[in-house]
This record gives C-alpha cells, sequence and structure tokens, in this order.
C-alpha cells in the first residue's frame, strides 16, 4: 500500500521537473530569439530560414528548437540546369549519326526513350544532392547533413559549446553578386572541421553562430547548461 | 554443337543491342530504386516540408524506369 502511495507520488513529481526544464529551455530560446532575427522564408525550395517551424531531424531532443536552416543558394544548380538542356536537345541530332539512322524505329524509339530516362535520373540526382544538403543549427548543436552522392552521405553534428573558430567566406564574382560563399567551423569534437559550402548570406550565418557561442558561454557562467 | 553454331549464324548486331538495352534499363530501374530508398533514409533524418513532392518524384521515377524497361522486353 505504502509503495503505490510513493509511486503515485513520484508520477506526480516527475511533470514538474520536466516542466522546469522545459520553461528553461524556452527561456535560452526566447534570448536566442531576442539576439537572432527572424529571416528567410519557410518552403520546399527554401535556402535560408530562421526558427523555422516545419522541420525536424532525426535525433532532435524535446524542447530543442531550430535557429537556422540552410541549403546551398539555388544559384548553384544553374550549371547542371544548363547541362541538361543541353542533354535534352542531343537526340535532335541523332540523325547525323549513321548507325542510328540503320536501326529499325522501335530501337530507335527505346534509345530516345533511355536517353530521356537517364537524363530523369541525372536530373533528380543532382536535385537530391542539393536539396539534402543541410546545414541546421539549433539551440544546443549544429549538425550538418552531407549527401555527397547516392551511395554516400555523412551527417555530423557539434555542440555548439564546442565551437572554437567560425570563419565566412565569399570569393569571386558569382559569390559577390549573389551574396553566397562558404563558412567554416573548427571544433573541439570528433569533427575538426564543418565546411557549409556555397550556403547564401554567409557573413551573417557566421555572425549568429558567434551570437550562439557568445549566449552559450553566458549561460555556462549562470550555471544554466542544456 | 550444330545448335550453337546456328545460333551463332543468326547472332546479329541488333542481337546485341537488344541485349544491351535489356541489361541496361534492368540496371538502371535497380538504380533508381535505390535512389527512391535514398529519398526514404533522407527523408527520415531531416523531416521538411513538402518532402512529399521528392518522395512523389522519386517514385515516379522508378516507376518510369521499369515501365520502359517493360517497353523494351515487349518491343525489341
Amino acid at each position: 500500500m505504502v509503495d503505490v502511495y510513493s509511486a503515485s507520488k513520484n508520477k506526480k513529481t516527475k511533470p514538474k521537473k520536466s516542466s522546469k526544464k522545459r520553461s528553461r529551455e524556452r527561456v535560452s530560446v526566447s534570448k536566442i530569439k531576442k539576439v537572432i532575427k527572424p529571416g528567410g522564408k519557410e518552403g520546399f525550395l527554401t535556402s535560408f530560414a530562421t526558427f523555422p517551424k516545419k522541420i525536424c531531424f532525426e535525433n532532435q531532443e524535446r524542447g530543442e528548437e531550430i535557429v537556422l536552416f540552410l541549403r546551398p543558394h539555388p544559384i548553384v544548380n544553374v550549371g547542371w540546369l544548363a547541362l541538361a538542356i543541353v542533354i535534352a536537345f542531343i537526340p535532335a541530332f541523332f540523325d547525323f549519326f549513321p548507325p542510328y539512322g540503320s536501326l529499325p524505329v522501335n530501337y530507335q524509339m527505346m534509345m530516345g526513350l533511355s536517353w530521356y530516362l537517364l537524363l530523369l535520373g541525372f536530373v533528380f540526382a543532382k536535385f537530391m544532392s542539393w536539396f539534402f544538403n543541410i546545414f541546421i543549427m539549433t539551440d544546443e548543436r549544429v549538425v550538418d547533413v552531407d549527401f555527397v552522392n547516392l551511395f554516400y552521405r555523412i551527417i555530423s553534428e557539434a555542440k555548439i559549446e564546442r565551437v572554437q573558430d567560425v570563419n565566412s567566406e565569399m570569393s569571386g564574382v558569382w559569390q559577390t553578386f549573389f551574396n553566397y560563399g562558404s563558412v567554416t567551423i573548427q571544433t573541439a569534437g570528433e569533427m575538426p572541421q564543418f565546411a557549409f559550402e556555397n550556403i547564401p548570406n554567409p557573413d551573417l550565418v557566421a555572425r549568429m553562430i558567434n551570437q550562439m557561442i557568445d549566449l552559450e558561454e553566458q549561460e555556462k557562467l549562470e550555471g544554466r547548461v542544456k | 554443337m550444330n545448335n550453337f553454331t546456328y545460333f551463332l549464324d543468326n547472332l546479329s548486331v541488333l542481337s546485341f543491342v537488344k541485349v544491351f538495352f535489356i541489361v541496361g534499363l534492368g540496371l538502371y530501374a535497380f538504380f533508381a530504386y535505390l535512389m527512391l530508398r535514398q529519398v526514404g533514409v533522407m527523408s527520415r533524418a531531416v523531416e521538411m516540408q513538402d518532402e512529399y513532392i521528392v518522395k512523389i518524384i522519386g517514385i515516379a521515377h522508378f516507376l518510369l524506369a521499369v515501365f520502359i524497361l517493360l517497353i523494351a522486353l515487349l518491343v525489341l
């Protein structure tokens, strides 16, 4: 009987602890919101968004909020899109190749269909490597999702308190004109360096990360780690 | 042995092209399936707004690859 009583007592006290923790986390997030102004649009093809509501990741902890969501600037897709357009017009010149003309009609048709299927595959693979190349910064850590190719992807993360140095770089006419570049983060963790390439507003992103580091250090001093 | 020489006599360039098409498209259908799997894995890693569009494109790409493989088997 005593055990039952103590168990129910424990049940009542637990939510209080978690609500305290959650409210503490909310305080840290609200502090971040004061420092980092909302910007960017949260959409299907967005490459820069602060405090996105409809994005979450696999190892996201309860109460952990995404502060910054980044993808490479959409302009980086221009190269492969132009190549895809050129490839799409190549079948128009098939007739100039004598072996093609000697093939029966059904073989010619299959060649055209296969060509456009391969083109679709190329476009889809390139789109995927852009779409799933993501950088996420939460109120606790930085997460880098690198979709190198179809058979190779890396998901690495580091706590903000472990970030030591942040550099932003913008070089060349295109990067200056379209305001995109790379941000490199040096950490004391297992992954010594995070490089986010071709991301929009690199200076702003570097500034945001620095502000997050400052807030984290301030929280440490105040004794509110996590 | 006679059957084999008969087979070799009837073997034309078109037969090679046909085998090339069917094997190539079969491998491509497998590749399209792997792409579809990868989309699923990535979608689980990062859940985003309207990502079902990418899933639909992946499914359409895989179905198209299978459809073209079937056409090749029927037409060639």
